[in-house]
């Protein structure tokens, strides 16, 4: 619900950019269950430039050191395009997309579909991509979160939240300002 | 809040340039609405406001509401054209939306905005490489436009065309050298291009943007990525390996000098950034016994 709500705040904060992002799901080597990723976190990225290298690096030496610490995986990434019809999945979002599935190898890419991004929106905001051998591929057609989870979202969003969340472009601009959007979190749990 | 206030607060928002079409349309809407006759001739720039953040929001009907008062009051001025230049885009009828953008070039020829608007249709037409050629073209008349080299930087950056990009900012730096920012950012689209001679740009630029604003924290890990990974990949000899080592370190301690004073204990604890970026400087001290 954490990893739902806020790739949606994220999004709708920069409603004029593109932005990107990081899913934390729990790290499945330990558990016997396979099949399932748990999506438990997420960790908005970048509003201003997604193609360039560098601090993208910075962001995710950053947040791996975190989940190692948390016992968390980079498991996902999530990418809204600028232009308000275009969700296709493109290169920027296929090459960390890559990356991402290297060190995890059930990654997937959640491209977000920005006319959904909607109060009102009863379905995921999003596509899922599964990299298979020839390429990113959309996945099955499966309920990623419930009920509950876009209802809480759909709240954050009508009480405009999304002013309040905090990406790596506002971090690097601002040291103090804590991506991890405890804040945030805070609320999302008294939602529960 | 008082009429006084939302004056103040749009006032503000439209100094700063900022785009929060959703926050302009509320204060209009549920304060100066209704207090429009206290504002004076500065009503007018307001609904000007109002107007292009309605079509932000896609909420056609106040656009459509203060662009026709705006008419009534200066008809067949230039900046209500373009008002409904953007209106016609919003509503996807780029058509008619150009045609408003030509009669104001007709009118005035150096109307930067009307020609900006027609690179913006090519680029709401997902049309980037004739969008990069118009803009190219407006820049050859615009030369010290540099919002217009930055857009076009971005356009080249979507293409993943690392080399035009990179020119852009070489143009950006040459007419602002003391601005860290296209330092910055030139140094990023070096770094992403790879190489080592890349990377010794990159370096050099990102320490020069530490040098121009010691509080650009994409600077300061800029140099520590680069000179770290020169010195462990790059470099040719011990000499040059013990001196990017060097930067490295400096780096590293700026950063963590940075975020020891701003970030909160707790905030420190648990994203364990301080023990990663000195991990990183361990890394690297051994080989500058020199």
């Amino acid at each position: 619900m954490k990893a739902y709500s806020k790739l949606l705040l994220h999004a709708a904060k920069y409603p004029h950019c593109a932005v990107n992002g990081v899913l934390l799901a729990e790290d499945s080597k330990s558990s016997k269950e396979k099949k399932q990723i748990r999506f438990v976190d997420c960790i908005p990225l970048f509003h201003l430039s997604l193609s360039l290298a560098p601090m993208l690096e910075a962001a995710l030496l950053q947040i791996d050191s975190y989940c190692k610490s948390k016992g968390f995986v980079i498991g996902g990434y999530y990418q809204a395009n600028e232009h308000l019809s275009d969700n296709q999945i493109n290169n920027v979002a296929k090459h960390i997309g890559r990356k991402i599935q290297e060190y995890y190898p059930e990654a997937c890419v959640f491209m977000i579909d920005n006319n959904r991004i909607n109060p009102m929106s009863v379905n995921e905001v999003y596509r899922v991509y599964t990299l298979k051998e020839s390429g990113f591929k959309e996945a099955e057609k499966r309920q990623t979160v419930d009920e509950n989870t876009l209802q809480t979202a759909a709240v954050l969003l009508e009480k405009e939240q999304y002013r309040h969340i905090v990406d790596f472009d506002n971090h690097l601009d601002d040291v103090s300002k804590d991506w991890r959007n405890t804040k945030i979190n805070e609320i999302i749990e008294s939602c529960l | 809040m008082s009429w006084e206030d939302a004056r103040d607060a749009l006032r503000k928002i439209r100094e700063d340039q900022a785009r929060d079409g959703s926050r302009v349309i509320q204060l209009w809407k549920h304060i100066l609405a209704n207090y429009a006759h206290k504002l004076g001739d500065e009503v007018w720039t307001v609904q000007e406001q109002v107007t292009v953040a309605a079509l932000d929001c896609q909420n056609f009907d106040l656009a459509n509401e203060c662009i026709t008062s705006l008419n009534r009051k200066f008809p067949n001025s230039m900046r209500v054209l373009r008002l409904f230049g953007m209106y016609f885009e919003a509503i996807g009828r780029y058509e008619k939306a150009t045609e408003q953008y030509t009669k104001i070039l007709e009118e005035d020829p150096t109307n930067m905005f009307a020609r900006k608007r027609q690179i913006a249709i090519l680029k709401e037409k997902n049309d980037i490489p004739e969008a990069i050629e118009k803009l190219n073209k407006y820049l050859e008349m615009f030369m010290t436009d540099f919002d217009g080299w930055m857009e076009l930087c971005d356009l080249y950056l979507q293409l993943q065309d690392y080399t035009k990009a990179a020119f852009c900012l070489e143009e950006l730096i040459m007419s602002n050298p003391h601005n860290h920012l296209y330092h910055q950012k030139y140094a990023e689209v070096k770094y992403t291009q790879g190489g080592s001679e890349n990377l010794e740009l990159a370096r050099s630029y990102f320490a020069q943007a530490c040098k121009l604003n010691p509080n650009n924290m994409r600077a300061q890990f800029g140099l520590l990525l680069t000179a770290s990974n020169i010195a462990t990949g790059y470099s040719k000899n011990q000499k040059e390996k013990n001196s990017n080592s060097k930067y490295a370190v400096w780096a590293a301690e700026q950063i963590i000098d940075k975020y020891q004073s701003t970030q909160t204990e707790e905030q420190l604890q648990d994203t364990k950034v301080l023990e990663l970026i000195k991990k990183m400087q361990e890394n690297l001290v051994p080989s500058s016994d020199s």
